[in-house]
């Protein structure tokens, strides 16, 4: 189990981020978020590839246009 | 007549307090593109007494930005990074001010804000919102990015919220996106962009040993 902005979910063998903005209902594939996981920054360009481990806290901060 | 540099000095130690003068007078902060959050949380500074900004963004004052940015009609056409010094240094002749007519990259970004403990992230676009945060979190191990995200529309005041990690602080309701019938209008926007104000002043006093 993971938990993800506090939310909890289920883990299993080579979760992704993908599988991450799915469960937060995301459409697109590279929403603009900044992402953490276990209080460390995920880069955008370090997200594919990325396995989230059992027990992650994850959190996944939206950024919206407007300034 | 323009007061002397001692006086204002000595109106922010009355005003403000000794020990919350020095620290905002010795402060340097990064504004990272002058719009609606940077102008108006730049002139917030300016004003509060922080010694030096750093302000940089590539763009000319358009009409259209009179709606919420703290220009005039005869900075029109101007670039910001040039309109907004004069507008400050009205206020505060002596403040200390490096502005840079640029388009802020991965590259530039390092070391145009070298000297700033705090950026503020003062973007419009989401791509070059999550760009700056991303780079000041990876590429500046010592400085702080303060950024905005949600603050178009009208009311909702009490869904605005600041949420602090290591280094970053984000302001906003993290909802409001433009869309019709939610425009980013002037209060809404200055309210956020007073926040990230207020958390740049957050920071400064909590890095010199002072708690809120």
């Amino acid at each position: 189990m993971i938990r993800v902005n506090g939310k909890p979910m289920e883990w299993r063998e080579g979760l992704t981020f993908q599988d991450i903005y799915s469960f937060l209902g995301y459409t697109i594939r590279s929403p603009k978020v900044i992402t953490r996981v276990n209080n460390q920054v995920i880069q955008r360009n370090e997200r594919d590839g990325f396995t989230l481990p059992d027990e992650a806290e994850v959190e996944v901060v939206n950024i919206l246009c407007g300034g | 007549m323009i007061p002397r540099k001692e006086d204002y000095l000595s109106m922010y130690r009355d005003l403000h307090t000794p020990a919350v003068a020095e620290v905002l007078q010795n402060a340097v902060v990064g504004i990272a593109g002058l719009g609606g959050l940077g102008s108006n949380a730049a002139a917030l500074l300016a004003r509060a007494g922080v010694g030096s900004l750093v302000l940089a963004d590539f763009d000319t004052v358009d009409f259209s930005n009179l709606n919420r940015q703290q220009y005039s009609i005869e900075d029109v056409g101007r670039p910001k990074a040039q309109a907004l010094p004069e507008a400050l240094k009205r206020v505060n002749p002596y403040i200390g001010l490096q502005a840079h007519v640029t388009r802020l990259t991965e590259e530039n970004i390092p070391g145009i804000f070298n000297e700033c403990s705090v950026v503020v992230e003062a973007f419009d676009d989401p791509v070059a919102k999550q760009m700056i945060i991303e780079t000041v979190l990876g590429k500046m191990p010592s400085a702080w990015i303060v950024a905005a995200s949600g603050l178009a529309g009208y009311g909702h005041y009490e869904e605005l919220a600041v949420r602090w990690f290591d280094r970053f602080v984000l302001c906003g309701d993290g909802v409001s996106e433009v869309a019709p019938g939610v425009p980013l209008l002037a209060p809404r926007v200055a309210l956020v962009a007073a926040t990230e104000a207020d958390v740049v002043i957050q920071i400064l006093m909590k890095n010199a040993g002072f708690s809120a």
